[in-house]
């Protein structure tokens, strides 16, 4: 996949997860902007990525990722080769 | 509404969203508090906790398996497995006991964790008595014996077995945040603790109707005949058939009680029990409902000649316009539709763990063939010309008694699913009946019931309790298989005896009325007590013997 096919599917994640709309969501956006994101719930969110793009991501990096892109950054990185 | 304090030794939180749905699906309102992260010990023994507080009518105790196997080195001597076995089944003990000590009206449903998903070296952990493996396995079973009667069990073990245990329970979620379990498997976890909040609702499915073409056996009895449908050895689809007609009469074989609703020729319709892979026989059915008219129609009936409420039926049929229906008229009614494929119709049915019971009595193993007799004393009613002489004619013999034992386990199962006739409507736990039963004040009588049609058992109980010169009832609940059949007159003439002998002055009766027990309303009345305010009825002693054409036994 493509970075932009994995951001497509973040955002869509992102959307069902809090009910945040996509067209606000970019690169630059953090956890504080999202009402609802909160530890628990991120895992939520990424058990919902691992399921939309059928790989599992390592969790400790994804915790500490500072905004959306960094996220996609270290879901295109964890694709199987 | 309904409120239900969830705790545990993991983070509970998406758990609680489960049994949220699983409530709503259940048509209750749920109120839900969360315990703090793994301080369920302390919120049970603490009397001033918020758990007490909050005053559940339901406490859902998730333990992981943390919480049932000793850390032991794998060569521990036989004494010191067994010292630790023997503690962790205590420390369970104590937090039941302690729970229904300081909440006695709130029910607790306990999970039984999955296994740890370790393998470590695999076949050879099954007979290492010290394994984590073998320590679930043999503690899980010593946790179900004990909690008998006294605590509602979920089986989380079956549950991740079926999903696979990698999958439901994995360990990167409880690394990460302490959850016990996926977040992927609640839509599976949530059938599941349906069927807990069943029995601790009282409101366990009795009856599976089926349908005949294309259910019990592969094509059209009316067109094909005995010898063209398909059922027996030789084909998939005849396997199938005949496999799915086994899983019914190990059902019926348990207590659940079968019926048939077919649009069909009733003559016609039996003669597809006679083919000789037929597993089931016509008789093995007691209602069988074959016409023409609708089936929401023929459901009706089949609730009515079983006197069970249209929610206590489970109703499946290959046909999707018949299920259809069936929904949209009787919502009520469990509605399964089996689809094409006979080889899934008994996971269609187990998906929604409609029969999931937590224990058996004696009575369950005699169910099926007590409402087949039922059937046929019925028609036998039908057929006689006066009820007086019908009911001289059955030859009833009943025996009047203090349960003890297996009948206390009856009386609470008796107590948890009568709705019909129950002046109450308090529901009776084991533990309850066994703290009322060794109670100087307290009086539990039963009935048991045979006739000319077979043994139906203990049917009836009362719960009284002696105040000064008075007996108070304070639940009677009488099975519905033994309506109108002047047993109220038998009891209430030994109840009579037994306050007498006691120098007992008056009985007391009280009616608390729900939307079931209608059937009760004049109960009192009928026997000659007269109101004294506030849905209470008094009897003065000593009172006038009813008449009843049951003869007492020994």
């Amino acid at each position: 996949m493509t970075r932009d096919d994995i951001a497509t599917r973040v955002c869509t994640v992102l959307s069902d997860t809090f009910g945040a709309d996509p067209a606000t969501i970019t690169d630059a956006t953090t956890a504080a902007d999202i009402p609802g994101w909160d530890s628990l719930s991120h895992l939520i969110l990424i058990a919902g990525i691992e399921h939309e793009c059928g790989f599992p991501l390592p969790l400790e990096p994804s915790m500490t990722a500072p905004n959306i892109g960094s996220l996609i950054d270290l879901i295109v990185q964890s694709q199987p080769a | 509404m309904l409120r239900i304090a969830i705790i545990g030794a993991a983070t509970t939180d998406l758990l609680a969203r489960a049994i949220a749905v699983a409530t709503i699906q259940e048509a209750r309102l749920p109120i839900i508090q969360q315990g703090l992260f793994g301080a369920y010990v302390q919120d049970i023994l603490d009397p001033t906790s918020s758990l007490y507080q909050f005053a559940p009518d339901l406490i859902v105790i998730i333990p992981t398996w943390r919480d049932l196997i000793t850390p032991l080195p794998p060569n521990a001597p036989a004494a010191t497995i067994a010292e630790a076995d023997a503690a962790t089944i205590a420390r369970a003990e104590h937090l039941w006991s302690i729970l229904t000590e300081r909440l006695p009206n709130t029910r607790i449903i306990h999970h039984l964790p999955p296994p740890p998903p370790t393998r470590l070296t695999g076949i050879a952990e099954r007979t290492l008595p010290t394994s984590p493996i073998a320590q679930h396995t043999r503690l899980s079973q010593s946790l179900l014996e004990v909690g008998a009667g006294r605590v509602i069990f979920l089986d989380l073990a079956r549950l991740t077995a079926e999903r696979g245990l990698r999958a439901t329970a994995s360990e990167r979620f409880w690394h990460a945040a302490k959850l016990p379990f996926d977040q992927s498997a609640l839509p599976a976890y949530v059938p599941a603790f349906r069927a807990t909040l069943r029995a601790a609702l009282s409101r366990q499915k009795k009856a599976l109707v089926l349908d005949l073409d294309n259910t019990l056996w592969g094509g059209v009895i009316g067109d094909d005949g005995v010898n063209g449908i398909k059922l027996g050895a030789g084909t998939p689809t005849g396997e199938a058939f005949a496999a799915f007609q086994a899983y019914a009469a190990d059902l019926r074989a348990r207590g659940i009680i079968l019926a048939v609703c077919s649009k069909n020729d009733p003559a016609i319709a039996a003669t597809g029990f006679t083919h000789p892979a037929s597993i089931l026989r016509r008789d093995d059915f007691a209602a069988f409902e074959c016409a023409w008219t609708d089936k929401p129609q023929s459901l009706r009936r089949i609730a009515e000649s079983l006197n069970i409420g249209l929610d206590a039926i489970v109703f499946a049929d290959d046909n999707h316009a018949e299920c259809a229906l069936v929904r949209a008229e009787l919502p009520e009614i469990t509605t399964i539709e089996l689809g094409a494929d006979p080889a899934t119709f008994i996971d269609r049915i187990e998906a929604g763990y409609w029969f999931d019971t937590q224990s058996f009595a004696a009575e369950d193993f005699i169910r099926a063939s007590a409402y087949t007799a039922r059937a046929a004393a019925a028609s036998a009613q039908a057929d006689a010309t006066d009820l007086d002489s019908f009911l001289a004619s059955l030859d009833m013999h009943a025996r009047w008694f203090t349960p003890t034992g297996a009948d206390i386990t009856r009386t609470a199962q008796l107590s948890n699913k009568t709705n019909q006739f129950n002046l109450t409507t308090r529901r009776y736990p084991e533990i309850l009946l066994q703290t009322r039963a060794a109670d100087p004040q307290t009086l539990i009588r039963a009935l048991s019931l045979r006739d000319k049609f077979g043994d139906h058992g203990l049917v009836s109980a009362l719960i009284t309790s002696i105040q000064d010169t008075t007996l108070i009832i304070d639940e009677w609940i009488m099975s519905c298989r033994v309506f109108s059949r002047t047993a109220e007159h038998f009891i209430i003439n030994h109840l009579i005896n037994d306050a007498q002998s006691r120098n007992l002055t008056h009985i007391i009766g009280t009616f608390c009325p729900t939307e079931k027990n209608q059937v009760v309303a004049t109960l009192y009345p009928s026997l000659g007590f007269s109101p004294t305010g506030d849905n209470h009825w008094t009897l003065t002693l000593p009172a006038a013997p009813r008449p009843t054409f049951i003869t007492g036994t020994a």
